[in-house]
């Protein structure tokens, strides 16, 4: 895409968000104000649960893919396999699958909260593991070679070789993992957690004001995909790794 | 584990199956179609049209798909099934759009340059150079695109409609065995899912060199 092209892109999407903030403002803005105290509980729950997913989601992913990438025996297969099957059912059922599951198999109570989290960290962990997977095997044999040739650890390898770089160059693929996770959350009140879709169902059917309410959910989730990810693409080629 | 849950529910589950089967092929289809013409207006040398289709492809990107569903449900009011295809059919065309879209770039200018310098019409240029190095290129990022529209299927409970994560909910209220249910649907999905893989490579990929 030409810069000129990009610009373009960069102009209708602002122009998009304030035609949006101006249908709010002119309709029923203030009825919309009444209900701030819901809008604002599943705004914060909605970014708090991505947040939570993702972070750890990270974490397990790396985990994850490391096992892969080395083919440990058995766990390399049994860990492949149960990505597979989260990466190809929707996600709805592994929210399921935690919800109705984890309290069967391990008779334990679990709040829809705590399963809502759980359920986007596998899904999390699922997705992002093939990331760094992809990432790992991009780098050059020989730099592993030449580290531990040079008397590094393993894990200092992992810390101050691969990591950075895999990091670096699969940067814009972890954020769109980020946004489609933030999307994913937004099926998570069928468990009954009140984020931020479920808070502005809550409105509609308390008010009956479907405009108003689907500028909102468009508002919320257009902005972080749109304005979010530009501002930390930009951050990102600072980041020190 | 208790899985004569599944015997009692046959009949809804065969209902069900049948629409998230409906639902997928529809979301498959007019995504392809939707997602190619998107791809190929973006790629276009008309300013004034590729740069708002790249608009409406990031803003259908960016939206969810149970967003999409609260839009044509009560917003614009129409039936249940209709907004569930509208919905899949204009979130995955997005995704669609793309994979041709970064497709079409992969192909170097030159080859149309050549094609036509040999006298190839247009027509010609997209069966016999362009369509057979797509096809293999795309034939592996579609495949997930197509299982995509199985999964964001599985949303359009919400509205209403009684496909197989609905059943899901209905026996976990009726009967409390949630797991099982939640077990014997993924299995069902699963094999959907191979099925879409498979039929891509027998319509895509096993033709990738004579297409």
């Amino acid at each position: 895409m030409t810069s000129r092209s990009a610009n373009g892109l960069f102009g209708m999407q602002l122009a998009l968000i304030a035609i949006l903030v101006l249908i709010l403002a002119l309709g029923q803005y203030h009825i919309v104000m009444l209900n701030w105290r819901i809008l604002l509980h599943g705004a914060g729950m909605t970014a708090g649960l991505t947040f939570v997913g993702y972070i750890s989601g990270l974490v397990i992913a790396f985990g994850i893919s490391l096992v892969r990438f080395y083919r440990l025996p058995i766990a390399a297969h049994g860990i492949g396999a149960a990505v597979e099957i989260v990466r190809a059912s929707p996600q709805l059922m592994v929210i399921f699958w935690v919800y109705f599951g984890v309290p069967f198999l391990f008779k334990v109570n679990l709040s829809p909260l705590v399963a809502a989290a759980i359920s986007l960290i596998v899904i999390a962990s699922a997705y992002i593991s093939e990331v760094l997977r992809a990432g790992l095997l991009g780098i050059p044999k020989n730099q592993f070679e030449t580290a531990y040739a040079l008397g590094h650890s393993f894990w200092q390898v992992q810390r101050y070789i691969i990591l950075p770089q895999v990091l670096r160059n699969m940067y814009p693929a972890l954020l769109g993992q980020l946004v489609m996770l933030f999307k994913i959350s937004s099926l998570l009140y069928v468990i009954g957690v009140i984020d931020f879709y479920r808070a502005v169902n809550i409105m509609n059917n308390r008010e009956y004001i479907p405009v108003e309410a689907f500028v909102l959910l468009i508002l919320f989730y257009y902005c972080f995909g749109v304005i979010f990810v530009r501002i930390a693409a930009v951050f990102g080629r600072e980041i020190k790794y | 584990m208790d899985f004569a849950v599944f015997w009692n529910f046959r009949a809804e589950l065969t209902q069900a199956f049948q629409i998230t089967a409906l639902l997928t092929a529809i979301g498959i289809a007019g995504s392809l179609c939707l997602g190619a013409a998107m791809a190929l207006a973006a790629r276009g040398s008309h300013v004034a049209i590729s740069v708002p289709i790249l608009f409406v492809i990031d803003f259908l990107r960016n939206v969810p798909v149970i967003v999409k569903l609260f839009l044509f449900y009560f917003v614009f009011n129409l039936a249940p099934m209709t907004s569930a295809a509208l919905s899949l059919v204009l979130h995955q065309s997005s995704y669609i759009a793309d994979t041709f879209i970064s497709g079409l770039r992969s192909v170097p200018r030159e080859q149309a340059e050549s094609s036509y310098s040999l006298g190839l019409t247009t027509p010609q240029y997209a069966r016999f150079i362009l369509l057979p190095q797509l096809l293999r290129q795309l034939a592996a990022p579609l495949k997930t695109q197509f299982i995509e529209v199985l999964k964001n299927s599985s949303v359009c409970m919400v509205i209403g409609i009684q496909e197989l994560t609905f059943v899901t909910q209905e026996i976990e209220h009726r009967t409390f065995k949630g797991y099982e249910a939640a077990f014997g649907v993924t299995a069902i999905y699963l094999l959907l899912a191979l099925a879409i893989s498979a039929g891509t490579w027998l319509f895509l990929e096993r033709k990738r060199h004579s297409a």
